[in-house]
């Protein structure tokens, strides 16, 4: 076993070190009951049904190349789906970078002098994501958007006085829906669905009404929404009372490269997703969750933050700072129980947007945008339009199909998955509807493929 | 050459942040040539651009470089951090983890499209159940905390079913801060169990606490081995005892890394246990993650574990949605990444291979133990297991040297240091967990630091006040960083 060093002399050397004659005096305090049926057996089916010895590494690739090649993925298939997950295309220093030995194998940084790097790159993080979401204040990353958002509202309930009760818009991601509920469920908190209207966007009326029978602490709105378009910030904000929290969920953050920040509209806290920012899709994670807010929450927010100081001689230096929220530190009254984040994929990130840069970030929100144009234009004229036709999108959107189930299937028998059915996730006036989604891989051909596959 | 001190000088580069290399105009990642007609939104376009840095490639590729030398990392050195089970992390897992078969695959594909991502998770929630001798398994959780909210969370669904909700958590008090910081998020109070200085639970510490909160006691939350390395002996009486009430005997499994192959969390009355995948499956911990915390419970608790469940018919992996589920606790199916690595891990020892992990990283622990001794005192006298723990009252009584200073002057021996000031039981903690994948040679190099440092403590040769000092930066300034918080550059006033 190459990564076990200890040889037979050398164990025999510990053992009289230690001053004991073998292992099993080292174990002594385990009840003999326990250790006599310790033993297990690994069993991975046909192949190796009861694993023992281990495999050699040759084996182990052959045996996961296999296990890879039962997906079916690029070049043969082509796929349009997003709803909070998106393909991207990955620059080669990104992977490279960090998979760096000091970056990979690094712990996290509580001992400043010896982490400086780690440090200094979460801090640029945290400018980034300050700096696209317009807000002031950032953390050093969450697990991913859904539960980044479900620590959004914990901290909004923290923040409040008098209510614990929370809205949630209904046309927010039900899977961020569903990861907020569970967050939820150990307290009791009344949660409020606010409806969308015609339009697909949150019903202005059914949001005051709920704002005043619930007097909540909070109200969750996705920008965009789980439909691909945006809600207009301002004039939920301005319906909101002044004690009622503006959480706005961004499970997309490279939408903020075009379109006006949540900042600007006066969101108190804007958390969400930032996995199309360099990091693969890899059936669901890890992806890194990203939180900003306003400094004047400081105290309340979850998880780590790196803050910039001196060092004792005198150059500028990084540290984890404001622990005393954190769970090391408080135990049952810290902000939040996370401890391990995503500091490797939060690295990513900040390699992939330093990268991209101010301009390159703008053409991958233009590209994004001009696909998804392009797409609808060309979709239209084959009979499928948008199910909501007044918003405005980025690059994804919801499109009503003729027969979608049959030209479903006939999508998936030529290797294209045209997007994600939302039948099941919203109910029979959903029967019909298709989210379809665009990424920076795409070209014209591909979307006319689809557009005369799903068209016809 | 002396070994035991390994830190040397060379050329480490500074630089400032990204931003500061920023040049107006220069465009660094180039975007495919746009294959439609480029259109802009004309409502909510955004009216100022992120400024974001605008540097080449070679500046990037610097920047990181250099920042990346100013990290201590396992690769570099010995990391004998006690609790966080920092082993080498075998590159073919990297590899493998990286394959486009599985990095290209949306969580949303139809299930024919992503057969071999469904029997890999099917694959690594079997064997996880099986090597702690439970029944089921779930791998959603993104790390470990979430895994023991996600645990609790089970519990408090097996109660509401069954007799209504109970209110309280018994955690020892040498217990992980995530372990009360979870019971509250899951809605529990949690009770702090004195534990004596033998390290480890009495039967009648746990009879004293059924006495005083009986049937409104939902679980007791225990490390086993615990935080001090010491094997939790009267395990099994005292689930005993939980299942009197009906209470349930849930685990941290944070330090499985010891007993694999030696004990098993099912064979000591555990309903419920969590794992971290980047501690005892070598997963690399990232400067601070991904992790995976998979829950592995008994199958009165199953029917709780969150949705989707990937299941088997016929060879043909599908996903059931529970009706009595807790709900999501990770979008999609958890760190899929995370759990590659693992699987890899798994099946690269083998059964007896894990094993001999375990009887590895406890000669290991032990063995530096016996070594450093003599000049540390130890935090407790019970057998250690994949850690041990010493104190600095020893230093402290007769010089004065706390243990931030021994941690201090580890760094400029070229180590980084041990956990500190945890477990809170012992003061002045030192928890030193070397695991298996230390070669003796490098074992004893960290022994002469640790003994050379109390040596000079002791002739009074040195009190470490200012290590460290062969650092890339000085003695960092912690106090002055949460006076005047600079958490962005945007924060900067000079």
């Amino acid at each position: 076993m190459p990564s076990l060093p200890l040889t037979p002399e050398e164990e025999k050397k510990a053992f009289q070190t230690i001053g004991v004659q073998s292992f099993d005096d080292l174990i002594a305090t385990i009840p003999p009951k326990i250790r006599e049926s310790a033993r297990f057996q690994l069993d991975f089916g046909n192949e190796y049904n009861n694993l023992t010895s281990g495999l050699s590494e040759h084996e182990l690739r052959d045996y996961f190349l296999k296990l890879s090649a039962l997906n079916k993925t690029n070049p043969e298939t082509l796929h349009f789906l997003g709803g909070g997950v998106y393909d991207n295309i990955i620059p080669a220093i990104v992977n490279q970078l960090a998979l760096r030995g000091e970056f990979l194998t690094c712990y996290t940084p509580y001992q400043p002098e010896i982490s400086q790097g780690t440090l200094q790159a979460i801090f640029e993080f945290q400018t980034l994501m300050c700096r696209i979401t317009q807000m002031p204040l950032s953390n050093a990353s969450m697990y991913d958007g859904p539960t980044s958002t479900a620590e959004a509202v914990l901290m909004a309930q923290r923040l409040s006085k008098s209510s614990n009760s929370v809205l949630l818009a209904t046309n927010l991601s039900p899977e961020y829906r569903t990861v907020i509920r569970t967050f939820l469920s150990g307290h009791e908190t009344q949660i409020g669905e606010v409806l969308f209207n015609s339009d697909g966007l949150i019903d202005l009326d059914h949001l005051s009404k709920l704002t005043q029978s619930l007097e909540p602490c909070a109200l969750v709105v996705s920008y965009p929404n789980y439909f691909g378009s945006f809600e207009d910030l301002a004039t939920i904000k301005k319906l909101l009372p002044s004690n009622c929290l503006l959480i706005v969920a961004v499970p997309d953050l490279s939408a903020l490269s075009l379109f006006e920040p949540p900042g600007s509209f006066g969101a108190d806290i804007v958390a969400g997703e930032a996995q199309q920012l360099g990091t693969p899709m890899l059936f669901g994670g890890p992806h890194v969750g990203f939180f900003t807010t306003k400094k004047e929450y400081l105290r309340q927010l979850p998880g780590r933050i790196v803050g910039e100081t001196l060092d004792s001689r005198g150059d500028r230096c990084y540290t984890l700072t404001l622990s005393t929220r954190e769970q090391h530190i408080r135990r049952d009254k810290a902000t939040s129980n996370i401890c391990t984040n995503q500091g490797l994929i939060a690295l990513r990130t900040t390699i992939y947007l330093s990268f991209l840069g101010k301009l390159g970030f703008q053409k991958l929100g233009e590209t994004n945008y001009s696909l998804f144009e392009y797409l609808k234009e060309q979709l239209s004229i084959r009979g499928i339009s948008l199910k909501y036709n007044q918003a405005s999108y980025y690059r994804e959107g919801v499109f009503e199909v003729p027969h979608l189930e049959k030209r479903f299937q006939k999508c998936l028998s030529q290797n294209i998955v045209p997007g994600i059915p939302l039948r099941d996730k919203f109910g029979p006036a959903f029967e019909n509807s298709l989210l379809v989604t665009v990424n920076p891989k795409h070209n014209r051909q591909q979307l006319d493929l689809l557009c005369e596959v799903l068209g016809s | 050459m002396s070994t035991s001190n390994k830190a040397a000088s060379g050329i480490a580069l500074r630089e400032d942040s990204i931003f500061e290399r920023s040049a107006s105009g220069r465009v660094g990642f180039e975007l495919p040539q746009l294959s439609v007609p480029l259109k802009r939104p004309t409502t909510l376009g955004r009216k100022k651009a992120a400024e974001l840095p605008e540097v080449s490639e070679l500046q990037v590729v610097r920047h990181f470089t250099r920042l990346s030398s100013w990290n201590y990392a396992i690769d570099l050195g010995t990391f004998p951090l006690g609790s966080c089970t920092m082993k080498y992390n075998p590159r073919i897992n990297e590899e493998l983890a990286a394959l486009p078969g599985f990095c290209d695959i949306h969580p949303e594909v139809p299930l024919e499209f992503c057969q071999g991502s469904l029997k890999l998770i099917y694959l690594l929630e079997r064997a996880l159940a099986s090597i702690v001798g439970l029944d089921a398994c779930t791998v959603q959780p993104a790390a470990g905390a979430v895994g023991e909210f996600t645990g609790l969370t089970l519990i408090r669904a097996f109660h509401e079913k069954h007799g209504g909700h109970r209110k309280y958590v018994l955690i020892p008090d040498s217990a992980h801060g995530t372990n009360p910081a979870s019971c509250i998020l899951a809605g529990y109070e949690a009770i702090p169990l004195k534990v004596g200085k033998d390290g480890f639970m009495t039967v009648e510490l746990v009879e004293e606490a059924i006495s005083k909160y009986g049937r409104d006691i939902a679980a007791l939350m225990t490390t086993n081995p615990n935080t001090l390395g010491v094997f939790e002996q009267n395990i099994s009486q005292i689930a005993e005892l939980l299942h009197g009430i009906g209470a349930q005997l849930c685990m941290d499994g944070a330090n499985m890394n010891a007993i694999l192959g030696i004990a098993k969390p099912g064979d000591m009355g555990v309903d419920v246990m969590q794992y971290n995948l980047h501690k005892t499956f070598s997963t690399p911990h990232g400067g601070g993650g991904p992790g995976c915390g998979p829950v592995a419970c008994r199958s009165h608790l199953a029917p709780f574990l969150p949705n989707p469940r990937v299941v088997e018919r016929n060879g043909v992996y599908q996903i059931e949605h529970l009706p009595d589920s807790i709900g999501k606790v990770k979008g999609a199916f958890g760190n899929f990444g995370v759990m590659v690595r693992a699987l890899a891990y798994i099946m690269n020892h083998g059964s007896s291979g894990l094993r001999r992990v375990s009887t590895n990283a406890v000669i290991n622990a032990n063995y530096l133990r016996a070594r450093l001794q003599k000049h540390y005192r130890l935090g407790t006298n019970t057998p250690h297991f994949h850690e041990c723990v010493l104190s600095d009252s020893k230093q402290i009584e007769e010089n004065g040297v706390k243990t931030i200073q021994i941690a201090k002057a580890l760094m400029d021996f070229g180590y980084h240091p041990p956990t500190v000031y945890f477990p809170l039981t012992v003061p002045g903690a030192m928890l030193i967990e070397p695991t298996e994948t230390e070669s003796l040679q490098e074992l004893d190099e960290l022994a002469d630091a640790f003994l050379t440092i109390a040596k000079k403590i002791e002739t009074k040769e040195e009190t470490f006040e200012q290590s460290p000092i062969k650092t890339f930066v000085g003695k960092v300034d912690e106090v002055g960083a949460a006076r005047k918080p600079v958490l962005s550059l945007d924060d900067r006033t000079l």
